[in-house]
């Protein structure tokens, strides 16, 4: 029963991942972590085996760790190049160490040198437009369809009309996951 | 019995649902017209472009000589023809490739995610940050970092002693590699965050229950928790199956189709034949042909999900 022993575990489980080179505060987390801590720990494997359990931990957060930093690669490499001059962009091995340079922001930030400025009016007056319209054409149908009385079975889901026909989108989380008979 | 009863039902439905009746009640009258603007958007923006398209395949518009109606004979040749069903099955096996990895690493960083409590949230928010860029930009910085002399994907694996690789110029599996490279590093945050929501929202007593009964973690994952996200999982999949089908943009930008044809995937080829080439009932033929592929791959996962 991992619930009853659960006081006793709780401070060490809390304390070794206060330990844990990620976490940035302090060796005593506070109450409600260290129970939200324990419960996790206790949910995910069964409450046995500490020991195995810190390692898990520990590998858990190196896996996720790798692949923010290797997913955030593109990013972070998109970035320097917006502060390198054409030949350090293009320079053979890439430079992670340069000069950087705020030519290319000032280009682009310039009034008479660049479109930049129309081409984002032109974004943001298209998504205005987009998401007025949409709100427009869908909010009434969207009422209609949530608080006056309806024949459910008979349009509250245009999503997938063939089971509509067949009366089984009544169903409250989505239209397709449940079958109810009439 | 078992074969009347449905259609009784049906018969019985539609007379208690027409629409006259329906009409008739003020209430229902107001549902109606409330849903009038949504129905008008949708028929104008999504009907109307299905049935033009459709229109255009049954004839043959060509930039000089006026329309003709030439019947199903588009179709005889686009089905005819080795380069439509080569496209496809790139295309197939672009969503497929692309679709596994996503998956399994999005379910597995989900998991993982599900396991901590410190930096959870942050966590997230980094995982996140490739869905937020525009995926034709995504492409570029790709295309940039794949090249093959001042490409930094080819540098770092110098780095660690692998030679550099020719991603997208030379025929062979690089340019494929690059498109699912750049595509799973664009989707799979989408997968962990529908996924951990999932995991957050199963019911804490199931594992608890299994707790008790002595289960172990792998035990667990596959007979507990993924049959219990298996409905939300097979929406999610259904959502990335129609999107990688569709994928346009980051073809467009990273390969165009090539090295030769070798990453032409079918709606790459349909704005070729549309664009390029100014075959347009070609074009419209091909693209009414995936359409009906694309509504049966979803109408089977949709029985799917139903089953589950």
């Amino acid at each position: 029963m991992p619930r009853e022993s659960g006081a006793e575990p709780m401070s060490n489980n809390a304390s070794q991942v206060g330990a844990a080179p990620e976490s940035s505060t302090s060796e005593s987390p506070s109450d409600v972590v260290g129970a939200r801590l324990h419960q996790d720990l206790v949910s995910s494997s069964g409450g046995m085996n500490r020991r195995k359990t810190r390692w898990g931990l520990y590998f858990t957060y190196a896996g996720l760790i790798t692949y923010v930093v290797v997913s955030l690669l593109p990013v972070v490499w998109a970035v320097l190049q917006s502060f390198k001059i054409p030949t350090d962009i293009f320079a053979v091995p890439p430079k992670w160490i340069f000069r950087p340079t705020m030519e290319n922001f000032q280009a682009l930030f310039s009034r008479t040198g660049s479109s930049f400025f129309t081409y984002l009016m032109i974004s943001v007056v298209v998504t205005t437009g987009t998401v007025l319209v949409t709100l427009l054409a869908s909010l009434p149908a969207a009422f209609a369809l949530t608080f006056l009385p309806f024949d459910a079975s008979s349009g509250r889901s245009f999503c997938s009309l063939p089971q509509c026909f067949r009366r089984s989108c009544s169903s409250s989380r989505c239209c397709c996951s449940g079958r109810t008979s009439g | 019995m078992a074969a009347t009863q449905p259609v009784q039902a049906l018969l019985e439905r539609v007379s208690k649902a027409s629409f006259v009746e329906t009409w008739r009640r003020p209430q229902r009258r107001m549902v109606i017209l409330l849903c009038l603007p949504a129905f008008l958007l949708l028929g104008v923006l999504v009907g109307w472009p299905i049935v033009y398209g459709v229109l255009l395949s049954l004839q043959r518009v060509t930039p000089t000589a006026a329309p003709g109606w030439v019947g199903f004979r588009n179709y005889q040749a686009v089905l005819g023809s080795g380069p439509f069903w080569q496209t496809l099955f790139i295309t197939l096996v672009f969503t497929v490739l692309s679709l596994v990895i996503e998956l399994g690493l999005g379910m597995a960083l989900a998991l993982m995610l599900a396991r901590v409590v410190r930096g959870a949230g942050l966590i997230r928010t980094l995982i996140l940050i490739p869905v937020m860029l525009t995926p034709a930009v995504a492409a570029i910085n790709f295309r940039v970092m794949l090249n093959y002399d001042y490409g930094v994907i080819n540098f770092l694996l110098n780095q660690v002693g692998i030679a550099s690789q020719p991603w997208v110029s030379q025929a062979g599996v690089g340019p494929m590699l690059a498109l699912i490279l750049t595509d799973v590093w664009r989707s799979t945050p989408f997968f962990v965050l529908v996924l951990s929501s999932g995991l957050l929202a199963l019911p804490q007593d199931v594992m608890e229950a299994a707790d008790v009964d002595g289960a172990r973690i792998w035990r667990k994952l596959f007979l507990v928790k993924i049959p219990m996200l298996a409905p939300l999982l097979l929406v999610t999949v259904l959502f990335r199956v129609i999107d990688l089908f569709r994928t346009f943009d980051i073809v467009y930008v990273l390969t165009q189709g090539g090295p030769g044809t070798s990453t032409t995937v079918a709606s790459l080829r349909i704005y070729n034949d549309m664009a390029v080439g100014n075959f347009t009932s070609y074009a419209a033929t091909e693209a009414t042909i995936f359409m009906v592929l694309t509504l049966l791959v979803s109408i089977g996962l949709i029985r799917a999900m139903k089953a589950s």
